[in-house]
């Protein structure tokens, strides 16, 4: 049964673009830098279990907005939601398959030999790897509420442990991983928060006590929430195992496909972002990627924000984006 | 009088949920919660495995389509 909120096909992901690559379940879409530029490209990369849109969310509350109208233009990479037959894709089919393929796509258009790549959340594991393995592709890596430290991550990383969670069957049972599982599971984290959340808006919006603008953001956010992606099943397990339950990824001995992902290989400039109010990815589990990494050149940015504050809160549009803007400028 | 009414009321509920919440939070790493995970993962994947074994069983074999128009 759809909630109140999905009646109300709030439009999102304005920003103009083109797509210019399928690749599987994967689509790749370009948008075109605001006025005459040169400037490498940002290729950003989102986690597979929500929609990417949450960059490009409404106009004023859009990274990708952001970007392009510093003459910035933007790549971003949307796994979509996969098919039967990419239940059985591990990590490496889209690490070093669909996001290498991408970013050389990426790379060829633009006419540049690497690029400033920007990964969130799941998305940032996926580019800090990647840039492990192919660290010739990419001339920074900003990585935004990324875990590195999966011990860390309070309530989820004693859920995954090994004797409480067994990924493998679940994968096996049902192929993919159905996005409203793992729903499920970010609603529970938090009790009882979306409900409240759903009560203050009704009832302010009662009172008339919201702009049209302040409405279009909650029933934006409440789309984006809502709308769930399944996860391919055995790159879930993968992480599951690799990353929860034996933190390969702080014990720099994670594999992707049988090689050795070293984080020490990651040399470039780095960007690390936390939201000091994030429940999922707590500034702990993040911000030990700055002594893993080679990196000589790293900058640690702390929001008072939660984990989607990165990119949607007002705090992060006037502070953070900008001070990324200026940060790759320096490095273009 | 009525919109105050309602105000408070709202407040009060919201403060209801927000104990509530809180208290099933701490609850979330409890032995009893995690045994409710496990339970629920292996009920969940056992229905779903009984369901694909039905549906394998019930669906047509190969060759069912052929011997079905010969006869």
């Amino acid at each position: 049964m759809p909630g109140a909120a999905e009646q109300f096909r709030v439009r999102v992901g304005r920003t103009p673009s083109r797509l210019v690559r399928r690749d599987g379940a994967a689509s790749l879409r370009f948008y075109p830098a605001r006025g005459r530029t040169r400037k490498p490209p940002v290729f950003l990369v989102y986690a597979m279990v929500n929609r990417p849109f949450i960059l490009d969310l409404l106009p004023g509350l859009s990274v990708v907005e952001r970007l392009t109208a510093a003459g910035r233009p933007v790549y971003l990479l949307d796994w979509g939601e996969p098919r039967e037959e990419d239940a059985g894709r591990g990590l490496d089919d889209y690490i070093l398959g669909v996001l290498d393929r991408s970013i050389e796509a990426a790379r060829r258009r633009s006419k540049v030999g690497s690029l400033h790549l920007a990964g969130y959340c799941e998305g940032g594991v996926f580019s800090l790897l990647y840039t492990a393995l192919r660290p010739e592709k990419v001339r920074t890596l900003a990585l935004l509420a990324t875990p590195v430290d999966y011990k860390r991550m309070g309530t989820l990383s004693v859920w995954a442990r090994r004797a409480n969670f067994d990924a493998g069957r679940l994968a096996r049972s049902y192929g993919n991983i159905p996005g409203s599982f793992l729903h499920a599971a970010f609603e529970v984290l938090k009790p009882f928060t979306s409900l409240r959340a759903e009560g203050e808006f009704l009832s302010k919006m009662l009172d008339g006590a919201l702009s049209k603008e302040q409405q279009e953001h909650f029933l934006a956010l409440e789309r984006w929430k809502k709308e769930h992606v399944a996860h391919p099943g055995k790159a879930f397990a993968e992480v599951v195992r690799g990353l929860f339950q034996e933190n390969r990824l702080l014990k720099n001995a994670f594999k992707v496909g049988g090689k050795a992902a070293d984080l020490r290989r990651v040399k470039c400039p780095l960007f690390v972002a936390v939201g000091e109010k994030d429940h999922l990815v707590p500034p702990a589990a993040a911000l030990p990627v700055t002594r893993l990494a080679a990196s000589r050149d790293a900058r640690v940015e702390r929001v008072p924000v939660g984990h989607i504050g990165l990119s949607v809160s007002g705090r992060a549009h006037k502070e953070l984006w900008p001070r990324y803007l200026d940060w790759i400028a320096e490095r273009d | 009088m009525k919109a105050d009414a309602a105000q408070v009321w709202t407040k009060a509920w919201d403060a209801y949920l927000e104990t509530l919440g809180l208290t099933v939070e701490g609850s979330l790493t409890s032995p009893e919660f995690l045994r409710l995970q496990r339970r629920t993962l292996d009920m969940l994947c056992g229905h779903r495995d009984l369901w694909l074994k039905a549906m394998m069983e019930t669906a047509p074999q190969g060759g069912g389509r052929k011997r079905a128009r010969r006869r």
